[in-house]
């Protein structure tokens, strides 16, 4: 299964390569043509059958949070920095992969802390990863200081539900091949792009130029629709729909471009909601201010526990933001105003 | 018109409103009016422009993030705190317009989220945006109102470039209040020799009049354009201040746009006063008008 294989490949961010990998591997037979620019964002481009069409930016990011190696300590224990919004909180007892090897996130035992500490978040700077090795020349063998690892976390579906790791971005990625495997009378651009998670870095780079009609950024979001969390706080829904966004810290959507996507929902009664939040932001902030700006829009698969190796997504979710991203392109096809 | 271009809706991002009201009453005083797709407003004056202008048109806001059960919840954008909001009135889009209210005993512990609006769903719907209600009073020598603050730079642009010769852009700048987005996809296309921004001021000066800013929060404002600013309100006998500002009047976008830009900023004095209410002194505002308008004539031919 294609999303098994994008979650489960190593793509934090500035090392995106397997990701960039396995999309490169599906869509190379699309009928388009695709280059990777000197950042590592992969630009796939299908041209319309029909002459004058529209062209429409898709944007989907390929990196991941993780982590880089800051210190090996003599007795053979990895320190670390993290890469990306990783909350501390979540690392204690997490499982990473270390080039292919396993390490886990370590703490001095229970049986040694005390009360007041156990009370404390521990502080990046106090956790160390655990590779199994003896010592550091041991360790050197697998990692050195400045190299990236990651969550290591399966893919597993349970009732409606998905779980992985780094279901943000890689639902995006996987819209957009599914996207570049049909045939649209639009001009196609997608722009698969690295160090999202880093500063929308990747983003400044990859789709300037390119002066689409419209930008739609595909994403996975924020979900806090837990239990004992006031409705104003949920941002989103699991199970309510793709969200679509208004206003979050990098951008405000374009009212036409977001319309359309609410309009091609509508119409096709395809379940969406609002991001109902203005915290956090995506490549939509990057994208919306190149080449004296471009009509920009967000939509966005709402995942639980974000930024964490158990992300959790709704199987609706991610077929109605599909369903409304090819909707958006159904209606797009039209001949365009431009001359 | 003052009262117009105080009070209309214009939030970050629907800035629909003020835009139209410039566009219609400008279109007859420049060689060229137009938007772009951020929604910025473009004048020109002259055919090398030089010069460029800049203010932002748009307010902080809120924005409705849950409507359930008669109240309306929100998050807020562009620097609004909750002791900005409580109490005071919010106006939305479609006109309607209530006070926001919050159930706490300590406002100072208050949190965005804490705080909401009645109103039904038939009303207000998730994703509308709300700003302080614009409404103002004067007396001969102030204005005073809520939401001041955003709209003193726009004023006194506005009212500078009315009648002013010279060779010149403005730049009415949209979703200025969160990140200065519209001046920042401008800068992708544009570039300028000079820039002078026009923004509030809200930090207390030694004495009255324009405010010539020698340092924003973002940059050391050009040594040279700024002595222009200074040498102006000299021989115009403009009363004037040099102040070194912790506002952001988004100095080091334009002092690196193109290959590079002079840049200064001249910051329009409104004060706070004991009720909470922005304070806009008449005779300062017309020394900022003044002061622009000389500095047009004088830079941009």
């Amino acid at each position: 299964m294609l999303l098994k294989r994008l979650t489960e490949a190593f793509g934090v961010s500035g090392c995106e390569a397997q990701v960039r990998d396995i999309i490169t591997e599906e869509i190379k037979d699309c009928g388009g043509n695709f280059n990777v620019d000197s950042m590592g964002n992969l630009i796939a481009f299908k041209k319309a059958k029909k002459e004058n069409a529209k062209t429409i930016l898709l944007s989907a990011h390929m990196d991941e949070v993780g982590f880089i190696v800051t210190d090996i300590t003599e007795d053979g224990y990895l320190k670390f920095a993290t890469v990306g919004g990783v909350d501390p909180r979540i690392l204690i007892s997490k499982r990473v992969k270390v080039n292919d090897r396993c390490g886990v996130i370590g703490l001095k035992p229970v049986h040694l802390t005390t009360k007041e500490e156990r009370k404390k978040t521990p502080k990046e700077k106090d956790l160390f990863v655990d590779i199994g090795a003896k010592c550091k020349e041991d360790a050197e063998n697998v990692v050195l200081k400045g190299d990236y690892f990651g969550f290591d976390s399966d893919y597993t579906e349970f009732g409606n539900m998905i779980k992985a790791k780094a279901l943000d971005d890689r639902v995006g990625c996987l819209i957009m091949i599914e996207m570049l495997k049909k045939e649209w009378d639009v001009n196609l651009v997608c722009t698969f792009t690295v160090q999202e998670e880093v500063g929308l870095r990747g983003a400044k780079i990859a789709a300037k130029g390119i002066c689409p009609d419209f930008a739609l950024v595909i994403e996975g979001t924020t979900c806090n629709d837990l239990t004992s969390v006031p409705k104003n706080l949920r941002v989103t829904k699991c199970g309510g729909g793709a969200a679509i966004s208004i206003l979050d810290s990098a951008s405000k959507a374009d009212k036409e471009a977001s319309g359309m996507l609410i309009n091609a929902a509508e119409k096709r009664n395809i379940p969406w909601q609002y991001k109902a939040s203005n915290a956090g932001g995506n490549d939509a902030g990057a994208i919306s201010l190149l080449d004296g700006g471009i009509k920009t829009a967000s939509i966005s698969v709402p995942c639980r526990y974000i930024h964490s190796p158990v992300c959790v997504m709704h199987k609706a979710d991610f077929d109605s933001c599909k369903k409304i991203v090819e909707g958006f392109l159904e209606d797009c096809g039209g001949v365009t105003d431009n001359d | 018109m003052i009262r117009d271009i105080l009070t209309t809706f214009s939030v970050s991002g629907s800035e629909k409103k003020v835009r139209q009201l410039l566009i219609e009453s400008l279109k007859d005083k420049f060689d060229q009016v137009c938007t772009d797709c951020l929604g910025n407003v473009i004048a020109k004056k002259g055919v090398s422009q030089k010069l460029l202008v800049e203010c932002g048109m748009d307010s902080p806001g809120i924005m409705v993030v849950d409507n359930s059960d008669g109240q309306v919840w929100f998050s807020a954008f562009g620097g609004l705190k909750p002791k900005d909001l409580i109490g005071k009135k919010i106006i939305f889009e479609n006109g309607f317009c209530s006070e926001v209210k919050y159930d706490g005993e300590k406002s100072d512990d208050a949190k965005i989220s804490d705080l909401y609006i009645d109103a039904d769903s038939t009303k207000i719907s998730i994703g509308d945006f709300g700003i302080l209600n614009h409404e103002f009073t004067e007396d001969s020598e102030s204005y005073f109102g809520y939401g001041l603050k955003s709209r003193a730079g726009l004023l006194a642009v506005y009212q500078a470039v009315q009648d002013v010769a010279g060779d010149f852009a403005v730049l009415f700048s949209a979703q200025k209040r969160i990140g200065g987005k519209g001046i920042k996809a401008f800068l992708g296309e544009n570039s300028f020799a000079r820039v002078i921004t026009v923004d509030a001021l809200c930090e207390k000066k030694d004495g009255g009049g324009a405010g010539i800013v020698a340092k924003d929060s973002t940059a050391v404002a050009s040594v040279n354009l700024r002595k222009a600013l200074e040498d102006t309100a000299k021989a115009k006998k403009i009363d004037a201040k040099t102040v070194v500002s912790d506002e952001n009047f988004f100095g080091s976008s334009f002092l690196t746009s193109g290959s590079g830009a002079d840049w200064t900023g001249i910051g329009v004095l409104v004060e706070k006063t004991e009720d909470g209410k922005e304070k806009l002194c008449k005779k300062d505002f017309e020394n900022s008008v003044r002061l622009l308008k000389s500095a047009i004539e004088k830079l941009s031919l």
